[in-house]
């Protein structure tokens, strides 16, 4: 044979671990505080949460912090705590009607009731490197904090602008069917006499109230499936896909949703009715008393998104909807979870969009195969090469070879081969 | 054995909640005699709470669903182990201080040939394992299979021999049935997997 | 008029560690006779059930981390749950919780923190409303 046994590694396999907790700590600047990494890189810990499926700034923030930055090493360090971590509760069933929100936008509708909450959102910041010298910064910070002061005019308890919205019920210049204007116009008003500002009234509602959607509701309550304790398949039922699509990894998700679209035969793309970012309360009921106690908020992104049913057995006189939530402020995920929702439904739940779905979004599925190519695979490599010149050898009709002979001829590349192996 | 509870409120569901390192002790007993279904293990007791309560807390969690047949018993336990509370005929687990009727026993899940671990696994109180003198409220039974090494014999006390009828008609369909855990006053266990044949041995005439 | 069980949890569960735990030391240094822990603190997870909005149906969106405690003070029983793996808070706020149950001569105190809790909780959220209200778009007529 052309290889030996060989033991060896150990030694070097644990100065490469402590060539990565001294890495870690090197350099002359102050450790990162998990303060800073939650304040300073939310969206990076809220990505992170969101992906390992578990709700925890605190550990989230250690994990980024340990992975260096690396968002699929702290997605699975926290899913490898996580495992660890017994359950205590089950919380009672949110409704998302309850999502009390920090931004809300539609593209669906220019003024849908309640109105668009730009809230804090980079859609409308322009893209330009900030190179302010760092001795700047405090400067910077202090003339924020006194414009702030300016504009609190009307700022006190409850605003009122919702309000004004009642008033607004002029011409659109956009041609608008009336009936539709109505409508709209209807629950404006309706949403501008509550004091609820901060949950302003569904797309979907305004869209079943107008007959546009296709019914979806059964009224059954299924139990829902459970991906933390089997894995989904296809033909896994809608909850599943939904939890799988809350985990999916980010750029995982929107690649897959960019690719389906990008196929000829979808004509445009669907359209999101909601877009919030906000808080949903956590509940469990008392061990005591039986009855629900808000023990937590967590903050979560939704998105409804609408399509127009164009296919030959769908019924074209209605419109469907998908649906995206998600741990964090992550509109890209939420956006694309919504178009996979609504595309794996449309396709059939044993689809190849459903496989696809379920199983290569997840990132421990993908990195983590992607990640085993660097265990050895001597063995098979060493074998590849045997095919090739056994190949070689049929096609110039010489004999191979073999990795035994032992003459130390120049040029006899497969000795040389065997002591690589 | 008095099946009341005698302590407060609290301690009974402090002293109900079961350390890891107890529970799996107490798993380790009961996969024992699982295995082996006419050998007797022991658990340790805890004072004040009856040992079938105590094996079955160390069992349950969120993700178990339970019924606690004993109304005293029935809130701390799910109290302490935040079980999940449900009828006898769906439960996984079934806690029973008193004995089990012929009617509940058939009314309890066993599961199917393709999902055979949703069958029904009983935790049911007895009063000994034929310590009697004269076999009073005695049972033997004669197992066969699995871990019975040909045949084997458990003397089971405090249970009808009805009760044991019940249970080999409601374990004809294997790998469907119920598993059988019985756990004596003084922290005694035994169990009867829904694996093993059962027939009662008559008793001897004239004896 | 007193708070119910179910909100002095919820408001417990949102009070500072701080305030939490000073009242719950000072407490216990003056003494709190018959206080006995049920079920020590213990972290783990609450799964997040969400019914959305489509189908109606739920699903499972992901786990929060919560931690858990019961305590027992003379009888009555303190229980509190948290965000986060802070045993040493929790334990304080299933202490108050159980001082309150008790109707303790020191529930008063518990109330009055959980007034405190809810009154800041309410300006906290005026407040967040107070930054993006400005940012609420509002169509102006065209000629």
């Amino acid at each position: 044979m052309g290889y030996s046994n060989a033991k060896g590694g150990e030694e070097a396999i644990l100065a490469a671990e402590q060539l990565v907790r001294r890495g870690r700590e090197a350099g002359s600047s102050p450790r990162l505080t998990l303060d800073q990494v939650t304040e300073r890189l939310r969206l990076a810990v809220d990505r992170v949460m969101g992906e390992a499926s578990l709700w925890s700034p605190g550990l989230a923030s250690r994990a980024v912090r340990q992975a260096e930055g690396d968002q699929f090493e702290a997605m699975q360090l926290l899913r490898a705590h996580r495992s660890t971590l017994p359950r205590l509760a089950y919380s009672e069933p949110v409704e998302v009607a309850e999502l009390r929100v920090l931004r809300r936008v539609s593209s669906a509708f220019r003024n849908p009731p309640g109105s668009q909450i730009l809230g804090r959102t980079l859609d409308y910041v322009g893209r330009l490197l900030d190179l302010m010298p760092e001795q700047d910064h405090e400067r910077y910070v202090a003339e924020l904090e006194a414009s702030v002061g300016h504009s609190h005019g009307h700022g006190h308890g409850h605003s009122h602008d919702g309000h004004t919205h009642g008033d607004h019920e002029h011409e659109h210049r956009v041609p608008e069917n009336s009936a539709t204007r109505d409508l709209v116009g209807e629950l404006q008003a309706v949403a501008a006499e509550s004091d609820d500002d901060r949950n302003p009234p569904r797309v979907m509602d305004l869209m079943r109230a107008m007959d546009l959607l296709v019914e979806r509701r059964t009224g059954e309550d299924p139990e829902p499936y459970d991906v933390t304790r089997q894995p989904a398949r296809p033909g896994a039922p809608r909850s599943a896909v939904l939890s799988m699509l809350a985990r999916a990894e980010t750029g995982a998700l929107v690649h897959f949703w960019y690719k389906l679209r990008f196929d000829p035969r979808s004509a445009g793309h669907e359209i999101p009715g909601e877009v919030r970012h906000g808080w949903l309360p956590l509940r469990v009921n008392h061990p005591l008393t039986g009855n629900p106690v808000q023990v937590a908020e967590v903050r979560v992104t939704d998105v409804e998104t609408y399509d127009d049913l164009d296919r030959p057995d769908e019924d074209r006189s209605r419109i469907d909807v998908g649906y995206g939530l998600c741990f964090g402020h992550n509109e890209r995920k939420a956006i694309a979870m919504a178009g996979l929702d609504l595309a794996v439904h449309r396709d059939g739940n044993s689809s190849e969009v459903a496989q696809q779905v379920l199983i290569t979004l997840d990132g421990v599925e993908a990195n983590g195969f992607l990640e085993h190519l660097k265990l050895p695979h001597h063995v098979d490599f060493r074998s590849v090469i045997d095919r090739k010149q056994a190949i070689r050898a049929l096609q110039t009709g010489t004999k191979p070879v073999a990795a035994t002979d032992a003459t130390p001829t120049p040029g006899n590349e497969t000795q040389q081969i065997g002591a690589l192996v | 054995m008095t099946t009341t509870r005698t302590l407060t409120y609290g301690e009974t569901i402090r002293r109900i909640g079961r350390a890891p390192e107890d529970s799996q002790r107490d798993y380790r007993r009961l996969i024992d005699v699982l295995g082996r279904p006419s050998r007797i293990a022991a658990i340790d007791t805890v004072d004040g709470v009856p040992p079938v309560i105590i094996l079955a807390a160390g069992l349950a969690d969120v993700d178990v669903t339970v019924a606690v047949l004993d109304e005293d018993w029935e809130r701390p336990f799910f109290v302490a182990t935040g079980a999940t509370r449900t009828d006898i005929t769906r439960a996984q687990h079934i806690i029973a201080t008193q004995p089990l009727t012929v009617d509940q026993l058939t009314s309890l899940e066993r599961g199917d040939a393709l999902h055979p671990e949703r069958g029904a696994r009983v935790f049911a109180a007895v009063t000994g394992f034929g310590d009697a003198v004269d076999g009073a409220d005695s049972t033997t039974l004669i197992l066969s299979g699995p871990g019975n090494d040909g045949e084997a014999r458990l003397s089971v006390d405090g249970l009808a021999p009805e009760f044991f009828d019940a249970l080999a008609i409601a374990n004809a369909d294997f790998p469907a049935g119920i598993d059988l855990v019985l756990v004596a006053p003084d922290g005694r266990i035994a169990a009867i997997p829904r694996s093993s044949r059962i027939s009662i041995e008559k008793p001897e005439k004239g004896a | 008029m007193p708070l119910t069980t179910e909100t002095r949890a919820e408001l417990l569960a949102a009070a500072a560690p701080e305030e939490l735990t000073e009242l719950a030391e000072r407490l216990i240094a003056a003494g709190l006779e018959g206080l006995s822990v049920v079920k020590p603190p213990k972290t783990g997870l609450v799964m997040m059930q969400v019914r959305e909005p489509v189908a109606e149906e739920r699903f499972f969106l992901g786990e929060v981390l919560v931690t858990e405690a019961t305590v027992d003070l003379d009888g009555a029983l303190g229980w509190s749950m948290r965000e986060g793996d802070d045993r040493v808070t929790v334990l304080a706020a299933a202490i108050l919780d159980a001082v309150a149950a008790a109707a303790h001569p020191a529930a008063a105190e518990v109330e009055a923190l959980c007034s405190r809790v809810s009154t800041r909780r309410e300006a906290a959220h005026a407040a967040e409303w107070d930054e993006i209200a400005p940012t609420v778009v509002e169509f102006e007529d065209l000629p």
